[in-house]
């Protein structure tokens, strides 16, 4: 995948004009000016997808000055060193009274029309649109909106590159290696590199470091969401769409706030997202809400109380993109941030003794969500041109890499930390590659969560799992191990060659002797201990946390098998809602059918449990596995429970196959319904059709099934019926 | 002859059979899962008492297969179960409790170093919570035709 650092520079000069002539190629196909189907008639696209290896086209093509194949060239460092600056903490979004939020939220999408930008696709001067991008009507109009009536609001834009002049770390500067955060903060990887210009780097509210969202069990949130990226689609810098739709990933929520990768919404509009913050299993365990331990914190340190199953408690979410077909793009280009959601067990508070709190590193100061000790990650490779701008290939559909590791969306810093225990909540926030993390001196760490969702017990250990993108691992370090003034770095023991799989787990001394051709294997992080804590740690990691919910005693409605692999089949030919691509989900063992959003490919009848067997018929891949809505617990991989190692046997929402493996999970389907998706999380299978639909149709009212298809445009959405009914969903 | 023909052609024909049977089939042998059980023993050293290890490890071997795509090389998916593996304290004698249970992901050479590290800690209620690392270095080698895992050796040291 990768240039070699000494590279000649007629190399260079080959690789560098290979990424100049796929530009061309690369913006028209990005701002949707040619269709997959054009280039394959032109001959530059294969049937299945793939680039035609031809030199000065494709970075795979045969070299002539390697036997190896080109890569594109190296990101350039601008003589910036790894390590020199802080990490930045998380931007925490303001939470505001719903009053403040004008117009107020509606049940059903707000109609109003507004003028519309005649620089927008389909537009003529004087057409009008809705201001809200949610399809209308009662199918899309929040579900429970009275029954959980939004507490608090959040609102964000999704715009261009800006200095943020308002960031809040959610600590002091002490807790943030010195970062002052009244000072802007500039768009940028390095104080030595240059500013992201605004059509190269997309975050929500323009700004760096990335977003999080603090909410709570019992506050059900409004997050308000306005598009303000560029009216006119060619705006992209070679790369995204700016039309988005937001996935809470993994949130409890009806499928309209679920970021449908076919509900998304245009500039100049804005999105309504309602957020209840609920237990699952409200409507039938703990219905009464006498259960202690179900339930989120209050202002004074004690917990209000909340229907369902406590078992079902949730604590790290991230929020992304899922704009169908270009998620890969679009979160790659910064719109990624957390969601931390904290409950009666996991209060972010490690002093309240009340024999719920779990007391897990946090900090003391406010009664809950406290972040000083609590620490938000989101790892990701990225690339950039010559000039330092964002830099993506589109058309790799194995899966992009990027060759600089990035934290936080800055390029490899320090974070000090004092002599404590600190929880950190890590994200694989990349597009195609996976993760093995330890530590430089191989120091246990604990696990105490995987995919958001705390384990019944935690685990020790010195090297953690492969971490699939969309993957998050909680995990507890304690540096009071270490003397003050020492360091430990964060290292990546996992090598790719290209976004397929990873292909070699380096040991840790070949890692920090950079013996590996991948530039992100290596140290990534760097921890300086640099003072003892002012008060003693009280934090705690107990030896039971939570559970797993006992499902013994509910039937098996159902048994479905979900196959992942390549040379798909597409049969319709909706222009909105199809996409053709190498990848493909198929519902029997021999029918691999590329994506579609008005297909339906299953239909979980609501308040049942069923058994999904994911599969992977595909021996040099491997994906991580993404099922919206609802958590799983693996059941088995490769047909055998002992093959679940201890990390898995909490509940998960992303699933990694491994290469020809097959996991084997159950899952409930409950207290919400509507569409909602399951895909490959390597976001460039995902993008390129290894994603499907399925939805509950018979969650209340109304009762339609199956489903119309939302065919979102600026003037209006409208409904279609689906494009096809697998016979196998219902 | 008449009646000879029938049985040479059945005989041609479970030969050919056999021998596809067995380029299948020897593939799919050559492919399959190996194991060992390998012997290891070691001292990690360092505070509050150097501990002897000794035990020992499981290894399994999962050959990649390799698609026709690309050029990778082969490779072995190797998962390594320290959990009949356990520690002395040198001074107490306490027992100290090893969890390692790791995925690694290696070519395929005819032998190979493979390090992890691996936790160990006091057996006792909350112990985890004082874990240590040591070093667990394994030298195995395998059939590289058929990508079987045939040996090894094993030894633990401090990281």
């Amino acid at each position: 995948m990768y240039l070699p650092g000494k590279a000649s520079r007629a190399r260079v000069r080959e690789a560098e004009n290979a990424r100049r002539n796929r530009a061309e190629i690369l913006k028209a196909w990005s701002q949707g000016q040619v269709s997959r189907r054009d280039l394959i008639k032109m001959g530059l696209f294969t049937a299945s997808g793939a680039l035609v290896l031809q030199n000065g086209l494709s970075p795979f093509a045969r070299s002539a000055y390697a036997a190896i194949p080109t890569g594109l060239p190296r990101s350039p460092l601008f003589g910036v060193q790894a390590f020199t600056q802080p990490m930045p903490r998380f931007d925490v979004l303001q939470r505001n009274p719903v009053s403040t939020l004008s117009p107020a939220p509606t049940a059903q999408a707000n109609t109003t029309q507004q003028l519309l930008n005649t620089t927008l696709e389909g537009v003529r001067p004087g057409d009008k649109g809705p201001i809200e991008g949610r399809p209308p009507g009662p199918i899309w109009a929040h579900q429970e909106f009275t029954r959980f009536a939004p507490a608090i609001s959040i609102q964000a834009t999704q715009e261009g590159a800006k200095a943020n002049t308002v960031y809040n770390p959610g600590v002091a500067s002490t807790f943030n290696s010195g970062i002052v955060a009244t000072n802007p903060f500039p768009p940028r990887f390095h104080p030595g590199l240059p500013n992201q210009g605004p059509l190269a780097l997309w975050t929500f509210n323009g700004t760096l470091p990335p977003k999080l969202m603090q909410v709570r069990y019992g506050e059900p949130v409004l997050f308000r969401h306005y598009n303000k990226l560029p009216f006119d689609v060619r705006q992209n810098g070679g790369f995204g769409r700016h039309t988005i739709s937001i996935h809470e990933h993994n949130g409890h929520h009806g499928a309209e706030n679920d970021g449908f990768t076919g509900a998304f919404f245009f500039p100049g509009q804005f999105y309504d997202y309602h957020y209840p913050i609920v237990l699952a299993g409200w409507r039938n365990i703990n219905a009464a809400a006498t259960d202690r331990r179900a339930g989120g914190p209050t202002d004074n340190g004690g917990i209000n109380k909340v229907p369902g199953d406590w078992h079902e408690t949730m604590s790290t979410h991230w929020f992304h993109d899922h704009m169908f077909s270009f998620t890969s793009q679009n979160v790659y280009k910064g719109m990624a941030g957390m969601f931390n959601i904290y409950s009666a067990l996991d209060r972010g508070n490690e002093a309240i003794n009340d024999g719920v709190n779990l007391r897990l590193p946090s900090g003391t100061a406010k009664s809950w969500g406290n972040l000083e000790y609590d620490i938000n990650l989101i790892l990701a490779d990225k690339a950039w041109d010559a000039q330092g701008q964002l830099a993506m290939d589109i058309f790799d559909f194995d899966g992009f890499l990027g060759d600089q590791m990035t934290v936080n969306l800055v390029y490899k810093p320090f974070f000090e930390v004092e002599r404590r225990k600190y929880r950190f909540r890590i994200q694989n926030g990349a597009v195609a590659r996976f993760f093995k993390i330890t530590l430089s001196d191989g120091s246990p760490m604990i696990y105490i969560a995987n995919d958001g969702n705390l384990l019944p017990s935690p685990v020790v250990a010195t090297q953690l799992d492969q971490q699939g993108i969309g993957e998050r691992y909680d995990i507890v370090i304690d540096f009071s191990r270490y003397s003050v003034g020492q360091k430990v770095w964060m290292v990546n023991l996992l090598e790719h060659e290209d976004g397929t799989r990873p292909r070699r787990t380096v040991s840790l001394a070949d890692a920090l002797a950079g013996n590996s051709s991948d530039p992100c294997v290596g140290k990534f992080l760097e921890f300086r201990i640099v003072r003892n804590p002012a008060t003693p740690d009280v934090s705690r990691v107990p030896a039971v946390m939570i559970p797993n919910p006992d499902l013994s005693n509910v039937p098996v409605a159902r048994q479905r098998t979900f196959v992942f692999g390549e040379e798909a089949r597409q049969t319709t030919n909706d222009p909105v809602t199809s996409f053709r691509g190498p990848w493909g989900i198929g519902t029997t063992e021999d029918d691999v059918l590329a994506a579609d959003f008005g297909r339906v490919s299953a239909a979980p009848r609501a308040g049942t449990r069923e058994i999904w067997t994911l599969i992977n018929e595909e021996d040099d891949w491997d994906h991580p596995i993404h099922i919206h809505f609802e958590e799983g617990q693996i059941l088995a991989r490769n047909g055998s429970a002992s093959n679940v190692p201890a990390w898995e046997r909490g509940r998960k929402d992303v699933y990694r196959l491994r290469p020809e493996g097959r996991v084997t999970i159950t899952m409930q389907f409950r207290d919400f319904g509507g569409m909602f998706m399951e895909h490959c999380h390597n976001t460039t299978h995902e993008d390129n059709a290894m994603l499907l639909r399925w939805e509950i149709d018979d969650n209340g009212a109304p009762f339609v099934r199956p489903l119309p298809t939302p065919i979102p445009k600026p003037q209006g959405v409208t409904f279609e019926p689906p494009t096809q009914v697998l016979k196998n969903a219902f | 002859m008449k009646t000879r023909r029938p049985v040479f052609a059945r005989v041609v024909i479970l030969l050919l059979v056999a021998m596809l049977g067995g380029l299948l089939g020897g593939s799919r042998w050559a492919l399959a899962d190996s194991s060992v059980a390998v012997a290891i023993f070691g001292t990690v050293d360092g505070a509050p008492e150097g501990v002897y290890v000794s035990g020992v490890a499981q290894i399994t071997s999962k050959v990649m297969k390799v698609g026709p795509k690309f050029n990778h090389p082969r490779s072995v998916m190797l998962s390594i179960d320290l959990h009949n593996v356990s520690g002395q304290g040198l001074s107490t004698g306490a027992t100290y409790v090893i969890t390692g249970q790791d995925e690694v992901l290696r070519q395929l050479v005819a032998s190979d170093l493979v390090e992890i590290t691996f936790p160990l800690y006091p057996d006792e209620p909350g112990g985890f919570t004082s874990a240590r690392a040591g070093l667990a270095s394994f030298t195995l080698t395998f059939d590289v035709s058929t990508g079987a895992l045939t040996g090894g050796t094993a030894t633990v040291s401090t990281p």
